[in-house]
Parts: C-alpha cells; structure tokens; sequence
C-alpha cells in the first residue's frame, strides 16, 4: 500500500495564522496533568490576550489539581461530513493572572458559578494544520 | 447571560458519544499534558480510534487517558460535553476475542490514507457529561 503523502493532505500553519484561528473561536479544550500523573481535559470559553490564552473558572474544579503547571490547549474546526478543518495546539504553562495581565481582558462565563480564578496560558509552543479533502489523523506528531 | 449546567448520566452520555465521530484525547507523557482530536467510533461504552507508529499517542496505549466530546453552539452558548476517563489499551490478537472480533468488525474508519495499524480502545472508568442550558430563550431571537 502506498500511503498518499501527508503534504497533500495537511498544510501546517503559520504561527500568525494560528493566532488568527484562535482569535475567531471561543471554546477549546485544556489539558492538564493532575499531582499524580493522570491527564484531564475540559471545555473552556477562553479569550487571547497577548502570546497567551486566558480561561475563568471556578475555585473547586479539577483544574486546581493541575500538577506541574504544564498545559496544552486544542481548538479546532473540523466539517466531519466533508473531512476538512483545522486545529491549533497551544503548549505552555498556565497559572493563575495577574491584574495587570488581565487588564482590558473581556471574558463572559457561557456556564454558571462563580469564576473566581483567571487562569492564563503562557504559549510555549503553537502549531496548527488545515486538513483538506481526504480525512484528517493525528500524523507522527500526534495532531492533525 | 449565563446558563444553567444539567449533569448528564452515564446512559446519556454513551448515548450522545455515539452521535459524534471527532474527540479530543489528553494523555500525559513524561508530565506533559497533550491533546489531540481523533476521529473515533464505540463499541458499546468504550472508546476506540487508529493511531500509528512512534505517534504522542503511543503514551496512550496502557495508560490512563481523558477522552472529550463536546457540541457547542457559540451563538445560543449551548451544547454538551463528555468526558471520559479510563485506561487506553491497544487492541492485540492476544485481546480477549470477542473484544478483537468486535472491535475488527466496526474497523474505525482512518479518515486520512496512511498507516495506522494500531487500534486502541479505552476502557472507560469514568464518563461524566454536562449540558449548559440558557435560562430564558433571548428576546431577541
């Protein structure tokens, strides 16, 4: 079997135009690793501010249990009936923001409590794929 | 304006995991969270998706993993969300053989060309679900 090239298929994104992405969306996932070890993903509402991502929540949720600070963040449009779309992966750290880091940051909560913590998302590392006509998979990367 | 959050039951959630065909799987390599959407199909309540050789994935097979689904629609701010939590394994000949017969014959379709031989299931040990409801519909609408 020969595979089709993935050139063909996947185009990477610039930086600038994941940026671009991410500031056309509202709901991503974060993934965190709690104290032992173990991965939890949520849907976030979220805002970009600066090189980084900004999330409110509450006090009580997993996120507390976030273990070393390490993060990484998915958003993506994908059209499953026609096997196009693109994600974005921001890794970084994230910790709770500062005031002035929140300074002109607009963020409405979509679901109810009281959101007392602003957590934000320093970018380490951003990448990003378009997928054409032809399905999309993670590639040896582990991403679209 | 800000919803109302219904907690979904584990029936529902299966139900509504077998609606959709494209998820985020987190898994956590050397402390390093990572996050990739998968396309994917069931069997029964667990989970299943191809992946290849020598991908990030590979710190999914035998190893817990967090697995979501989530429908939202960003002009109501309403939808659902699963998640699930359970232990990633990939499906061998030396699986039990009703799981390999069964998890053959659904075969998840891998949406790009490519070698994917590796097809993991995870065992779910958790699914929790939540959906986010307006309170009043808006009187704009």
């Amino acid at each position: 079997m020969t595979p089709v090239t993935r050139e063909a298929l996947l185009e990477e994104l610039a930086v600038d135009e994941c940026w671009a992405l991410l500031a056309t969306h509202m709901v991503g996932r974060l993934a965190v690793a709690t104290l032992d070890g173990c991965p939890v993903v949520v849907p976030m509402n979220y805002v970009v501010s600066g090189n980084g991502i900004v999330f409110r929540t509450d006090d009580g949720t997993k996120l507390r249990a976030i273990g070393n600070g390490r993060a990484s963040f998915e958003v993506d449009a994908v059209d499953p009936h026609r096997g196009t779309g693109w994600s974005v992966l921001v890794r970084g750290d994230v910790y709770e923001a500062t005031s002035w880091e929140l300074a002109g940051v607009t963020l409405d909560a979509w679901a109810p409590g009281p959101k007392r913590l602003w957590l934000r998302l320093a970018a380490r590392e951003v990448t990003g794929r378009r997928l054409d006509v032809a399905g999309f998979e993670p590639d040896e990367r582990g991403y679209l | 304006m800000i919803g109302t959050i219904v907690l979904l039951d584990r029936e529902e959630c299966i139900r509504l995991l077998a609606t959709h065909c494209v998820g985020r799987i987190a898994v956590v390599d050397h402390g390093r969270p990572h996050v990739v959407p998968v396309n994917y199909t069931m069997d029964g309540d667990a989970v299943v998706f191809r992946t290849a050789v020598g991908t990030k994935l590979d710190a999914a097979s035998r190893s817990a993993v967090a697995f979501e689904v989530d429908d939202l629609d960003r002009e109501t701010r309403e939808g659902w969300s699963v998640v699930v939590h359970g232990l990633a394994q990939e499906v061998t000949p030396y699986d039990r053989p009703d799981i390999v017969r069964r998890v053959r014959s659904l075969d998840p379709v891998p949406w790009a060309t490519g070698d994917k031989p590796h097809v993991v299931r995870i065992a779910p040990h958790t699914v929790t679900g939540r959906r986010v409801r307006r309170p009043d519909p808006d009187p704009d609408r």
